[in-house]
């Protein structure tokens, strides 16, 4: 039979290989199977390698083995391996386990490759690619290709059954009553009776709607595990999977290190011939939600429940390994490549970051912000920066063939400013703008990584020298721009890694713009362009020392209307959300002027809010949800030598037998006395009266002067009159330019 | 330089030295390399990105007019996973200076959960038979920092490696106690 239709899910059966679920263009969903034979290869001393043949041949799963030459990318030359010639996915991982164990010392490429990319890579198919396959009676896949690919714009996609589920609270703070269930079909509350009648009304309602994707809210941490224990005491069957022979798979809670966070990920429950989301583990999902979740998916090739849930380094890597894959480049198991020795004189000079220019101090009107577009992954690009090419002469290429990264970020790239340009197609309220937006921010954090993924550890096609030409490539991209830029006679105020805010008398429109930067253009052959133009901005200094600018601290409004803040109270994920939510109104109220003269009365403005905000707090009117405080421990409890608020929080709810691990966020409130903090999550109430007000009100201060600052108002002054009003405060930004 | 900061005395025999300290005694390497660097060549091995190199030039300014030759008297490379960390040493091996080797926080990358204790156990094994070989050229000198709590199960590394070693000197717990103060963000 010839079928065309969706991937959606695609896992490991012991019997033929792989089992895929697809969505068909008759909107039928059906399970076929594949044969898929896999090959690894080990490489190392010929002694070992004739010992390890003697030892795998003839072991079950085994097809054959042979010896041969292949590409390893970190070798100029072609290396001599064996090839060995696996059944199935299934048997591969077993025999490799024991290998691994028995020849230690052996090279081994191409062992740990995830199924979908080992599919990607040898059929071209990937999550919800739509595709015509050819299968037998039993349902045996014959053959398959795709009818579109991961780069199409608009990509053709099936119409999804999404089902959503959720608790009418946070379970961690709350006693739960009751379920939300959600579908483009009917919206539903269950009560969690006490005789489990809500169960039967899910597995209904799931065999009814037959989701696609099981959307929930805490599912991993608390639902999925609570409906399965319900299950199981109340004896009321509930099916989460499409598969009815397979139950609900658990993948282990883990701790990691991420872009120097501690990060820890719970449990998560995968389920089989649908995807299981859950909005409270993804962790990019306030930046991409779902439509960005089905993007990464596609382009990276991880299965969607993983693509939802993993950071973007994963999709990076897979990708890489799919270049490598199709180039039949080997892809190696343990990364052993090492530094090529330095000189001291020659690490201090290689190993920087990005340019900074420190900002001048103050409040700058009609100032151009202009942004090179997805710099560090266009310089890999220009530069062809890969761990097997030769580094570049600061932009010039050392060679003409693409290497690995290049080559696998350069489709990336290209999708991302095709779909930033059809956004601007669109008028701003399009029903397609919010979803090519979430796809542009997926592939934007797939850029974004790809850089640091070259000095990653792990990362298999990772070379700390082509992570410092890349470092070394933007640096010089940032000095010919502000070259171009002052020869133009701009004064140049900041520059910060990608980015440039330039000014110059009499400009204030973007066509006033528009030759500097095609000339940046012209010289650095990368692209910029023309984030906004504030109507004003103020760069902010140190708060211990005003003297000192401070790079990427900084508030302005566009002439949009549009406010950035960056490097402030509010963007900061500890800062209770009411705090957050003062400092931007602050900064929304002196958005609103448009000239200097304007600024005196909004700055008055912005005072009388922080005023009326402040005595709220004085007078308990702050819900005290509003002022808890998102904490982080990044160790276990037992290595902490000196205690912070989080750890004491943290050791509250360990005391509570609640288990804390490293990386976990830890929500508090300071509270007067002792304890003098109050863990949210131990879900008791908290009386507002024991809220510790001086803290918050110190809190409040320092996010509030960290706005009136460019107006001449120290944080040490604001604070004396937030606590106690015994100080006159001079609101006027004209007396403060007259200071300067 | 104060002579006295550094836990081992130059000019150092041809033995295998352990340091042991809150933050593999970075400080006191870094001035021991410094310090080396000035009167010959030195190999450094960084296993814990500990190589600050700036350091290292502040330290050796008041005492040289051509620092930057002084910086090129050190030959440095780093490793950021224990499998790294033995492809180093054998790259190494294969060509042996005759001048001091210095190893920072040689144990950081084995502590990586990641990689089975079995491996790291053996990994190091296989590391330390050729910093032995390598003592027998010139002095080896190695700093680690003491197994932190998260990674207990991994303290045998630790004793394997104190087990390989000629000379072994261990900052007082005091000092490192001082050393780990941590600013808490709030309260």
């Amino acid at each position: 039979m010839t079928f065309r239709g969706w991937l959606l899910d695609l896992y490991l059966n012991q019997e033929e290989g792989l089992t895929l679920w697809f969505i068909g263009e008759d909107d039928r969903r059906i399970c076929f199977r594949q044969a898929f034979p896999v090959s690894f290869y080990a490489a190392g001393p010929s002694e070992q390698l004739r010992a390890l043949w003697k030892q795998v041949s003839g072991k079950a799963g085994v097809l054959g083995l042979s010896r041969r030459q292949k590409q390893d990318v970190f070798v100029a030359d072609p290396v001599d391996v064996m090839q060995v010639d696996m059944d199935s996915p299934a048997s591969q991982v077993r025999l490799f386990r024991d290998i691994e164990a028995d020849f230690p010392n052996l090279t081994y490429y191409d062992a740990d490759v995830t199924i979908g990319t080992r599919y990607m890579a040898r059929h071209g198919v990937f999550p919800l690619a739509l595709c015509e396959l050819e299968a037998d009676e039993n349902q045996l896949i014959q053959s398959i290709h795709p009818l579109n690919t991961r780069w199409d714009l608009i990509p053709d996609l099936p119409p999804l059954r999404i089902f959503e589920l959720k608790p009418d609270c946070d379970p961690n703070r709350g006693k739960v009553r009751s379920l939300l269930m959600r579908t483009d079909r009917f919206a539903r509350h269950v009560p969690l009776d006490p005789a489990g009648d809500y169960l039967r009304l899910i597995n209904e309602a799931l065999a009814d709607y037959d989701p696609d994707i099981f959307v929930t809210d805490w599912g991993d941490s608390w639902l999925i595990p609570f409906l399965n224990a319900q299950s199981e005491e109340k004896g009321i069957p509930l099916q989460l999977n499409r598969d009815a022979t397979r139950p609900v798979r658990w993948q282990k809670e883990t701790t990691y290190f991420s872009y120097g966070h501690i990060i820890y990920r719970p449990e998560e429950a995968h389920l089989f011939g649908r995807c299981h989301v859950d909005r409270k583990s993804s962790m990019m999902w306030s930046d991409y939600s779902l439509a960005g979740t089905l993007e990464m998916a596609r382009v990276t090739t991880l299965p969607i429940e993983k693509a939802a849930r993993v950071s973007p380094g994963q999709g990076i890597s897979a990708m890489q390994v799919i270049t490598a894959l199709e180039k039949d480049v080997l892809v190696p198991y343990q990364k052993r490549q090492v530094e090529e020795f330095k000189s001291g004189m020659q690490l201090i000079q290689s190993d920087r970051g990005g340019m900074v220019y420190q900002p001048k101090v103050g409040l700058h009107m009609d100032v151009a912000q202009v942004d090179f577009v997805s710099m560090y992954p266009a310089v890999i690009i220009k530069g062809n920066i890969s761990p097997e090419v030769p580094l570049p002469d600061l932009l010039e290429p050392a060679r003409e063939e693409l290497g690995v990264v290049p080559l696998t970020l350069k489709p990336l790239y290209k999708k991302r400013v095709e779909i930033k340009k059809k956004i601007r197609q669109y008028p701003p309220d399009h029903p397609m703008v919010a979803t090519l937006k979430e796809r542009a921010n997926a592939l934007k954090w797939l850029l974004v990584v790809c850089f640091g993924f070259l000095g990653y550890k792990n990362a298999r096609y990772g070379r700390i020298e082509a992570h410092e030409a890349v470092t070394k490539g933007g640096r010089e991209v940032l000095l010919r721009a502000k070259e171009v830029a002052e020869s133009e006679g701009f004064e140049v105020l900041h520059m910060y890694v990608d980015a440039l805010w330039i000014k110059k008398k009499g400009c204030s429109k973007p066509e006033h713009f528009t030759d500097v930067i095609s000339k940046i253009n012209l010289h650095t052959g990368l692209t910029i362009n023309l984030d906004g133009i504030y109507r004003w901005v103020a760069f902010l200094p140190s708060k211990t020392d005003t003297r000192i600018p401070i790079a990427n601290r900084y508030f302005g409004v566009f002439q949009s209307g549009e406010i950035k803040v960056r490097g402030l109270e509010a963007r900061r994920r500890d800062t209770p959300i009411w705090i957050a939510a003062v400092q931007k109104q602050m900064i929304a109220l002196l958005g609103q002027a448009r000239t200097k003269a304007e600024l005196s009365a909004c700055i008055f403005e912005a005072f009388s809010f922080y005023y009326t905000s402040l005595q709220k707090l004085e007078e308990n009117q702050v819900p005290v949800d509003q002022l808890v405080i998102n904490g982080k421990v990044s160790y276990a409890l037992e290595a902490y030598k000196a205690s912070t608020a989080s750890v004491r929080a943290a050791r509250q709810m360990e005391a509570a037998g609640i288990p804390v691990k490293p990386g976990m966020r830890i929500r508090f409130i300071y509270r007067k006395g002792e304890p003098d903090v109050f863990a949210w999550d131990l879900g008791k109430p908290i009386d507002p009266l024991e809220v510790n007000k001086p803290k918050y009100i110190e809190l409040l201060a320092k996010a509030g002067s960290a706005v009136l600052a460019p107006f001449g108002i120290s944080e040490g002054l604001f604070r004396e009159w937030s606590e106690n009003r015994s100080i006159q405060l001079k609101l006027e930004y004209e007396s403060t330019e007259r200071a300067r | 330089m104060e002579s006295s900061l550094i836990p081992f005395s130059t000019p150092l025999p041809s033995r295998r030295f352990l340091a042991i300290g809150a933050h593999a005694l970075s400080d006191k390497m870094l001035e021991l390399i410094a310090k080396l660097s000035l009167m010959q060549r030195v190999t450094v091995l960084d296993c814990g990105n500990r190589s600050n190199m700036y350091s290292v030039a502040k330290l050796i300014r008041p005492y040289t007019a051509d620092p930057v030759r002084v910086m090129c008297n050190i030959r440095l490379s780093r490793a950021f996973t224990c499998y790294q960390v033995l492809a180093m040493l054998q790259a190494v091996a294969a060509n042996p200076p005759k001048e001091p080797l210095v190893v920072l926080d040689l144990l950081a990358t084995f502590l990586d959960e990641d990689v089975e204790l079995k491996d790291a156990q053996r990994l190091l094994n296989h590391s330390l038979s050729l910093l032995t070989q390598l003592s027998a050229l010139a002095p080896v000198v190695i700093s680690v920092r003491p197994i932190p709590l998260i990674a207990h199960q991994r303290a045998v590394l630790l004793e394997l490696l104190k087990s390989n070693v000629d000379v072994c000197w261990e900052e007082p717990l005091a000092l490192q106690t001082a050393q780990q103060t941590q600013m808490p963000l709030f309260g």
